[in-house]
């Protein structure tokens, strides 16, 4: 199922997107991706706004697959200061193709207002080629229900971090309850926002279990399908979904 | 019901509370509930609402009694310590029999706490909402669909009786994602004859007010309140059962903790042992009466809160001693796992026999 763009095999991957778009599971499906292939990736958790739900919880996990996992000083703790060690500037200064960093940035245009501290660096790597900006979108959130709303918050997001997408990453889903039916009308939607920005559509996030329902025309209608992993359970959900 | 969206539990109630003519949010940022905030902030501008981020929690909770004053449909939002700031004026509000909307999406306390879920504030919410003698409605979702219902439900219930009501949810519930759909149509708040709208020299003033100096008077107004809570008693209660039929061990909970003790109801079943689910969905008025019906065909009750135990004291004041009921609680932000409660089904019923 999987084609992967060039943009995802870029040395520094940055992840953007609206809040609850479904970046981080991405990210860390990515980073495993990557992993498999041979490389060395590197993770690095950038999101300042919200505590919760965030790539730093599956530090462990991931180095298991000998990723390492970077983030804001105190994530994983109570106290909530949006501090990042200075470890971070290393990483992104040193990746090359066999040593990719992705960059799981936090939601919205606060989230990407962290960008911002590593300006000049990202922005002579995009210059480059040698870095993705990806904006995450997810139709099935009600402030990006549809591709104008969806254009909005990530131009509020380019403008913040004063870099601009370099491609899109359809990520719409309902949780457990997604189907053929939303991923089907998603790229449609994924497809329009692409056109208006004027940016390709580099991946389309999809559970295994819904690609596994769609016929073969359906799955050719996706425009480079990437599997996604569920991560984010909730305590009473069963984990082999 | 039509469309359905993926949206955090915090999302979705301020969502619901704008389908519900909600046009006047006054609130102060507090983890876990700052996208209640943060979705008003982006929204209400756009429909011609307010969103206004007071100086203080204190601040907001007397912009709500205002709000409340003039008839506006108004609601706060915040999390344990900032509900603490926040008592006085709900009081103000109860003693004025007013209608208002507050929020609080529970994280581990005493004190600052953390900003882990919790249920340690359902003493507050149901014992002492502020000083003097007054209850507020008490809602206490467990899907993030609910929270949506509730939203609803606790404005329209606020107004039938003047009262303020409050959506009591805890830091799982607001920040976890589930897909969620929304009435197509909610009805628009009725009229409010007593509000503070100017009387066009038409009418005498309506008058607003918690102070009165005379003790006589001020027994009298408390007293017709409590008649108008029998009849909240009476009519407001709601609850939710799961497996309950041919259970003999009940545990009760609610909002998410309610979630994880259905599954493991579950896994109890499949070690063999027969148990069911109580939950109440307002905590107050609380489902006294039923709770007792429903004990009656039990022998032994669990309780299951992120607490170290505080409805746990109204289980048992309706269980009444007709069968022993323990407690089982984690707290500080630690939340319990199915198996973790399982075990303790399972254990209660090893002790019986």
């Amino acid at each position: 199922m999987l084609q992967l763009n060039e943009q995802l095999n870029r040395p520094v991957v940055v992840i953007t997107g609206h809040y609850g778009s479904g970046k981080t599971s991405f990210a860390l499906s990515l980073a495993e991706y990557l992993a498999g292939m041979g490389k060395k990736p590197s993770l690095v958790d950038l999101d300042i706004v919200n505590p919760y739900f965030r790539s730093y919880d599956y530090r462990e996990q991931l180095k298991n697959c000998g990723i390492q996992v970077e983030g804001p000083v105190y994530a994983g703790m109570n106290l909530d200061i949006p501090a990042l060690p200075a470890r971070i500037d290393g990483m992104i200064e040193t990746a090359d193709e066999n040593h990719p960093v992705i960059l799981d940035v936090g939601g919205d245009d606060a989230g990407a207002a962290a960008l911002g501290r590593y300006h000049p660096v990202l922005e002579r790597l995009a210059d480059r080629n040698r870095l993705s900006m990806l904006g995450v979108v997810s139709f099935l959130r009600p402030l990006t229900a549809a591709p104008d709303m969806a254009v909005q918050a990530l131009d509020a997001i380019q403008i913040a971090a004063r870099l601009r997408c370099t491609g899109l990453v359809n990520a719409t889903n309902l949780a457990g309850a997604t189907d053929v039916q939303m991923v089907l009308q998603s790229t449609v939607q994924a497809g329009e926002t692409a056109d208006k920005m004027n940016l390709p559509v580099v991946a389309t996030a999809i559970l295994p279990a819904v690609w596994q329902q769609m016929t073969r025309d359906e799955q050719q209608q996706i425009p480079f399908a990437f599997s996604l992993t569920r991560r984010v359970m909730l305590p009473w959900e069963d984990g082999n979904l | 019901m039509s469309q359905k969206y993926l949206m955090k539990g915090n999302e979705a109630l301020a969502e619901a509370a704008i389908r519900a003519h909600c046009r006047h949010f006054f609130g102060y940022p507090i983890t876990p509930q700052t996208e209640v905030a943060a979705y008003m902030a982006k929204r209400m501008p756009k429909i011609g609402g307010t969103y206004l981020q007071a100086e203080s929690e204190v601040a907001a909770i007397n912009m709500v009694l205002g709000a409340a004053s003039a008839g506006a449909r108004a609601m706060t939002s915040s999390s344990s310590p900032g509900i603490s700031l926040k008592t006085e004026g709900i009081s103000y509000i109860a003693a004025s029999d007013l209608p208002a909307l507050i929020v609080n999406v529970m994280r581990g306390g005493p004190g600052l706490g953390g900003i882990q879920p919790s249920q340690s504030d359902y003493w507050q919410a149901t014992r002492a909402p502020g000083h003097g003698d007054a209850q507020l409605l008490v809602y206490a979702p467990s899907s993030v669909q609910e929270m949506v219902d509730l939203v609803i439900r606790a404005f329209e219930t606020g107004e039938k009786y003047r009262m303020p009501a409050m959506l009591l949810a805890d830091g799982m519930l607001g920040q976890m994602m589930e897909p969620v759909s929304f009435p197509d149509e909610i009805a628009p708040p009725a009229s409010k004859p007593w509000a503070l709208t100017g009387t066009g020299e038409k009418r005498k003033p309506n008058i607003i007010n918690s102070l009165y100096l005379t003790p006589s008077q001020l027994e009298e107004i408390v007293k017709k309140r409590f008649e108008r809570y029998e009849i909240v008693k009476q009519n407001e209660v709601l609850w939710d059962s799961y497996r309950l039929e041919d259970a003999e061990y009940m545990v009760v909970a609610y909002g998410a903790t309610a979630r994880i003790c259905k599954a493991a109801v579950e896994i109890a079943r499949e070690m063999g042992v027969k148990a069911g689910l109580f939950r109440p969905v307002t905590l107050w008025p609380y489902p006294t009466s039923q709770l007792a019906d429903c004990a009656k065909k039990i022998s032994r009750v669990l309780c299951v809160e992120m607490s170290m135990g505080q409805m746990v004291d109204d289980v048992r004041l309706a269980v009444n001693g007709a069968c022993p009921v323990s407690f089982y609680g984690r707290t500080g932000g630690i939340v319990p796992t199915p198996d973790e409660v399982a075990q303790q089904i399972v254990a209660l019923a090893a002790a019986k026999a």
